[in-house]
């Protein structure tokens, strides 16, 4: 069976989810701060990166790449409840996108596996 | 697999830790042109083997494939053997005419002596006699048979000062042309498309040649150009963007935004972000943006933009980044 990657278009499709899915995040009070000041191409692309890995498509994502991106934000305070945003958002963009209750949940566990790697714990 | 080292002319000069390529060059007291270090300006343009990917980020597919990378944006995990750090070729150019078009604002035209393709609102790197390096933003379009700069005279500013003292007939040399941030008529039915343009200060300066390039080129779509400045003064352009506007029968709209000294005529006081925010608001179809000028500027018209509606491929951002202090290389 295909990855959700390749059902939702593959890479050109995925353009639209990230900036749908870091649009929700940027205006949203919860989590914005942390993308203060912050090169936009750059972290659409790092976003871009984190989409293709949740949905099984091509991208390399090692726990130590993510460890070493958050802990100056875990520092200024990033914690589980920021964590449960961006998760959130992640759903919303794929419901958006009318995939289905099933693949969302199984989406949303992959992301949920990258919690601790994130958080530093 | 050896050591990160930079080879050139059969010297092994090794790297240190965390060091660029450009860095172990000057360091080595090796010149190397090289500006704004943030993989940019790509004034450090030198060619060697293997040239690490990461530093052909934004370069031209053909200087890529001739193995041409950054050299501020390499850091090698291995030997590279370096051919050439002389960059691409220099355009030798003869000055036209200067004069001042605004507030400490000084609009330069030049010829090229050989033959110079570009695309309006790329830039050039002018260089001092003492080897210097500035980007200029290209503000003429390819019809005119002269290149136009604007170069806002910096008080202490090596370059800017250098260039505003210069008569007819002296002779300059540039290079590139750089950037990405230029008018494409895209696919079919974006020549439609609403066209957003943006930007503070001397960042006008590529959007006056994006602006005329696109019309020549027939865009159709409405064209909103956002000035801002700090003060009202220091707008500029104003009259001819005005007649542009007669002349285009009202596809070209200017919003003008000043935070001190304004609300008069059709100047505003809104900041130009939420200015560009409620053009976007107000437009029927999904628009292009250009934004060039002060970086943290164009930082926030982009994010405005985004998050209005725009989808990040059809933002094109050309931040003016400021010259670090330079490092002795001597």
């Amino acid at each position: 069976m295909s990855s959700l990657f390749e059902r939702l278009g593959g890479a050109p499709a995925m353009q639209a989810a990230v900036d749908d899915f870091y649009r929700r995040i940027l205006t949203d009070d919860r989590v914005a701060k942390f993308f203060e000041g912050v090169d936009m191409d750059a972290q659409i692309a790092k976003q871009r990166s984190f989409l293709t890995f949740v949905t099984g498509g091509p991208a390399e994502y090692s726990g130590q790449d993510l460890r070493q991106a958050h802990k100056h934000l875990v520092d200024g305070g990033l914690a589980d409840e920021h964590v449960d945003a961006v998760v959130e958002h992640l759903t919303a963009t794929l419901e958006s996108l009318g995939v289905g209750q099933a693949e969302v949940q199984e989406v949303a566990a992959l992301a949920e596996s990258t919690r601790k790697d994130v958080l530093n714990r | 697999m050896t050591a990160p080292t930079v080879t050139i002319d059969g010297e092994n000069l090794p790297l240190l830790p965390g060091e660029s390529v450009l860095d172990c060059l000057l360091r080595h007291e090796r010149p190397v042109d090289h500006s704004c270090r943030a993989g940019h300006c790509q004034a450090c343009l030198v060619q060697g083997t293997p040239a690490p990917p990461d530093a052909q980020a934004g370069l031209k597919p053909s200087l890529a494939e001739q193995g041409f990378f950054l050299a501020c944006q390499a850091y090698p995990k291995e030997r590279v053997t370096l051919s050439s750090v002389a960059g691409a070729a220099p355009i030798r150019c003869v000055l036209q005419s200067s004069e001042s078009i605004g507030e400490g604002i000084a609009r330069l035209r030049f010829v090229a002596r050989d033959s110079f393709a570009y695309r309006p609102g790329q830039f050039v790197n002018v260089r001092h006699p003492d080897g210097a390096l500035r980007s200029y933003s290209l503000a003429s379009v390819t019809a005119e048979d002269f290149l136009e700069i604007h170069v806002r005279r910096i008080p202490g500013g090596l370059v800017s000062n250098w260039l505003c003292t210069l008569q007819p007939g002296a002779e300059l040399e540039v290079r590139g042309p750089n950037g990405t941030c230029y008018y494409l008529p895209g696919d079919d039915g974006d020549v439609d498309r609403p066209l957003i343009l943006a930007g503070t200060g001397t960042g006008l300066s590529p959007l006056w040649g994006i602006l005329r390039d696109a019309l020549a080129q027939g865009h159709r779509g409405p064209i909103h150009l956002l000035q801002g400045a700090l003060r009202a003064d220091r707008l500029y352009l104003i009259d001819e963007l005005g007649e542009l506007c007669r002349a285009t029968e009202g596809q070209l709209r200017l919003h003008l935004c000043a935070l001190e000294g304004s609300d008069v005529g059709p100047i505003t006081n809104q900041p130009l972000d939420a200015c560009a925010h409620e053009v976007t608001k107000s437009l029927a179809a999904a628009p292009r943006a250009f934004l060039c000028g002060d970086p943290a500027i164009v930082s926030k018209l982009q994010r405005a933009l985004f998050i209005a509606g725009v989808a990040s491929v059809d933002i094109l951002a050309d931040p003016f980044l400021p010259t670090p202090t330079p490092v002795a290389t001597a």
